[in-house]
């Protein structure tokens, strides 16, 4: 070995056996080492601590770590994407960044509002403002636009004007806001719709592009240029009760999909259902001696329908209606992509009245809170932005047993049904029903034989393990065990519906004169709308200059 | 299926198409995630330094100009997270050196051998192995773990590390030489490394 320069010999000989050396000093090094046994002896020593090291195992890193890491970028880049950061007015995203990451993370823990209680009465009017050019929002097609919602709006407006003489209600706001952005109202001209079944067996079988990569996280890319785009406007009605009373209603919401990881995009809105359906207002009309007090109807059904299969349910509470039901219908229409905006906008506008609103993308929540939500749809849309002034403080809070609770709502009903999703859709304990495409039968009696031996007079009701023989979706095929119950959707959704049962876990009603155990339940609905929009046309990208903003490329 | 050149998937990525960033991350992942469990020393840190260095790069991948390899890019992000995690927890990583811990020190048994080049090793072997690179010093086991475990070249150290090229040659041998003196420590003598090879 060179005495002289130990260590630089050593570092030659180290960069020897990497294979590093220049042929100058390789030929060095090996003419030392033929000569020299202390090189041979210490090249040799190298050699064994590097082979040590090559003979560890390579570590692979744990299968959930890339779903970890995309869910953490997704999220990212959806509150970030420099497309869809605001660049207008006095809105800037980046401001909003933080509060949205809270609220995104708040989500993603599982402790914000995807099921909240719904306040009957809210005293808190908020003055929503859409600021919006129109020339920016592409016009609406009379043949195409799904403006179900505008139709909605513009009907459940003047109920809301009775209600309030002399006040602006917020659905006339958002009607207004709707208008502004030329917006018609032409729920009767739905273009005839293609519904395919998704061979990934999302949860509720959306329909989704073949194109879009089902199982990953949606990107914001993915949502402007392809994929379907699914629209969830959950509507709850105040119970009888409570508006005979004028106390605060409370529900609770039992389902949900923004875990729907085949849809690019959700945006959900959950409101009070006089701003979307009319439920609330013949419940109103209905006999007051049809009506029950909760502490009955929860003794009916304690005596008659066993608890929720997604837990116990808050029996003997004195405020919780036991009774509750949901309903959900879905529409599937095909839009123009470049109709997109508009019909966001009109979500927006509408979301704008409502008690809460989350927005989610492949299956993450992206915000909760209406003003989060809005303010990233209202981005998404390309709409200005959404302005609110005195947003209602509780929209993330609910109450029960007489306490407040903020944004926790851990082991709610919400979460089981969340944990459902990590079943095998084989076994999820759920049926999906569909009627899509199919003409809507006559309102008939029907016999419904939920475990609470619910019955209906009605038009639509499922009780609890009801299993009907419809056209299943998805990998959600189950099988019939029960007696069929008719679905009649409501007209104004019907031919392309799908209805999705037991969610409450006990029985279902809408305006249906239900009984359990011989107790009429008319006490509280809910009810959800699901607009799957599946897009057509070329992707739409922000114009030069207005990164925010979309339209048809 | 034709496989996407990393270039490729970063300029898509650079375009705003998430999706070609997960073909990336699913490439690389398992390479920065055994990277940081060396250098680390723990599971769960692992795999969060992995995920920060995924997010990392994606949020600065618009600045990334493939002046340099995105492998070379990447665990420059990865490399430095870990030495920087090191640092700020170097007491914690150490207390978590138990005996029920894959990095823990144990002594070398009489079957312990270490073989050639990439010779298959006992697993308590292994264990000392491990224990021993756990040991050194941070600087030293990053380069290690680049050079005789992911093969990186002079080169590419140089660049993840940001350091010169000479200093990459000098620094891999302090650091075989210091993981050759803890090996002994460890009961793996030369002379069982010489009945192995």
């Amino acid at each position: 070995m060179n005495s002289q320069q130990p260590d630089s010999f050593d570092e030659q000989l180290s960069a020897y056996l990497d294979g590093e050396l220049d042929d100058a000093d390789r030929r060095r090094v090996e003419q030392a080492l033929e000569t020299d046994a202390d090189a041979r002896a210490a090249l040799h020593r190298l050699r064994q601590t590097t082979g040590a090291l090559k003979g560890l195992p390579r570590l692979p890193a744990p299968p959930s770590l890339v779903g970890d890491i995309l869910s953490r970028v997704e999220r990212d880049h959806l509150l970030n994407d420099p497309r869809t950061r605001g660049q207008r007015g006095s809105f800037s995203f980046r401001r909003l960044y933080p509060l949205l990451a809270a609220a995104a993370m708040i989500a993603i823990a599982g402790t914000v509002g995807l099921w909240g209680i719904l306040q009957s009465d809210r005293t808190a009017d908020r003055a929503v403002v859409i600021a919006t050019t129109p020339a920016d929002v592409p016009a609406a097609d009379e043949n195409t636009t799904p403006l179900v919602l505008g139709e909605r709006t513009q009907r459940t407006a003047g109920i809301e004007s009775e209600s309030r003489p002399g006040m602006k209600s917020k659905s006339e706001t958002a009607v207004d806001s709707a208008s502004d952005l030329g917006i018609a109202a032409k729920s009767s001209s739905m273009a005839p719709t293609t519904p395919t079944t998704n061979p990934a067996g999302a949860l509720n079988g959306s329909t989704t592009d073949p194109a879009f990569p089902t199982g990953l996280a949606a990107s914001t890319a993915d949502i402007k240029s392809l994929g379907t785009v699914t629209l969830t406007v959950q509507t709850s009605n105040r119970s009888l009760d409570a508006m005979a009373s004028g106390t605060q209603a409370q529900s609770e919401r039992t389902i949900d999909s923004p875990t729907d990881a085949s849809a690019a995009f959700v945006l959900e809105i959950f409101c009070n259902s006089d701003s979307f359906l009319d439920h609330s207002e013949r419940l109103a009309s209905a006999d007051p001696a049809d009506k029950t007090d909760s502490a009955t109807m929860t003794a009916a059904a304690q005596a008659t329908v066993e608890p929720s299969r997604f837990g116990p349910t808050q029996w003997g509470s004195p405020n919780w209606y036991s009774t509750g039901s949901q309903r959900v219908v879905e529409r599937i229409v095909t839009l123009p992509r470049d109709q997109l905006p508009a019909v966001l906008a009109a979500i927006v506008a509408d979301g704008a009245a409502a008690d809460s609103v989350t927005l989610s993308a492949g299956g993450i929540l992206l915000a909760s809170g209406s003003q989060d939500a809005l303010q990233l749809a209202s981005i998404v849309a390309g709409v200005d932005r959404v302005d609110s002034a005195g947003d209602a403080p509780d929209s993330d809070k609910y109450t029960q047993y007489g306490q407040t609770f903020a944004d926790t709502r851990r082991n709610g009903p919400l979460d089981r049904f969340l944990q459902q999703l990590a079943i095998p859709p084989a076994d999820r304990d759920e049926t999906i029903i569909s009627t899509a495409g199919t003409p809507a039968p006559a309102a008939a009696a029907t016999e419904v034989a939920g475990t609470g031996g619910a019955s209906r007079d009605g038009d639509s009701v499922r009780g609890r393990g009801a299993r009907v023989p419809s056209t299943v979706v998805g990998d959600e095929s189950r099988p019939s065990d029960a007696p069929s119950a008719e679905i009649s959707p409501e007209s104004a959704f019907e031919p392309d519906t799908t209805v999705y049962g037991d969610t409450a876990g006990m029985f279902q009603s809408d305006d249906a004169n239900v009984t359990a155990g011989g107790v009429k339940a008319r006490d509280h609905v809910e009810s959800r709308i699901v607009l799957r929009i599946r897009l057509i046309g070329p992707p739409l990208v922000p114009p030069p200059g207005e990164p925010g903003r979309l339209s048809p490329r | 299926m034709e496989v996407a050149d990393d270039a490729t998937l970063v300029g898509q990525v650079q375009s705003g198409r998430v999706a070609a960033f997960a073909q990336l991350v699913r490439r690389y992942q398992d390479r920065v995630y055994n990277t940081c469990r060396r250098v680390c020393g723990n599971d769960e840190e692992a795999c969060d330094l992995t995920q920060e260095t995924f997010f990392k790069a994606f949020r600065s991948i618009g600045s990334y100009r493939q002046k340099s390899a995105f492998y070379t890019w990447l665990f420059r992000i990865a490399v430095n997270l870990a030495l920087t995690h090191r640092q700020k927890h170097r007491l914690r990583v150490v207390s978590q050196l138990t005996d029920d811990d894959p990095l823990s020190i144990p002594v070398a048994g009489s079957q312990a051998v270490i073989g050639g080049e990439a010779r298959a090793v006992s697993v308590e072997t292994r264990e000392c192995v491990s224990a021993a690179l756990a040991s050194i010093d941070a600087d030293h086991r990053a380069v290690l773990v680049l050079r005789d475990i992911e093969g990186c070249d002079y080169e590419q150290i140089a660049g993840i590390l940001d350091i010169p090229k000479g200093t990459v040659k000098s620094r891999v041998h302090r650091a075989r030489v210091a993981l050759r003196d803890a090996l002994e420590r460890r009961g793996i003598t030369n002379d069982e490394r010489d009945m192995a090879t």
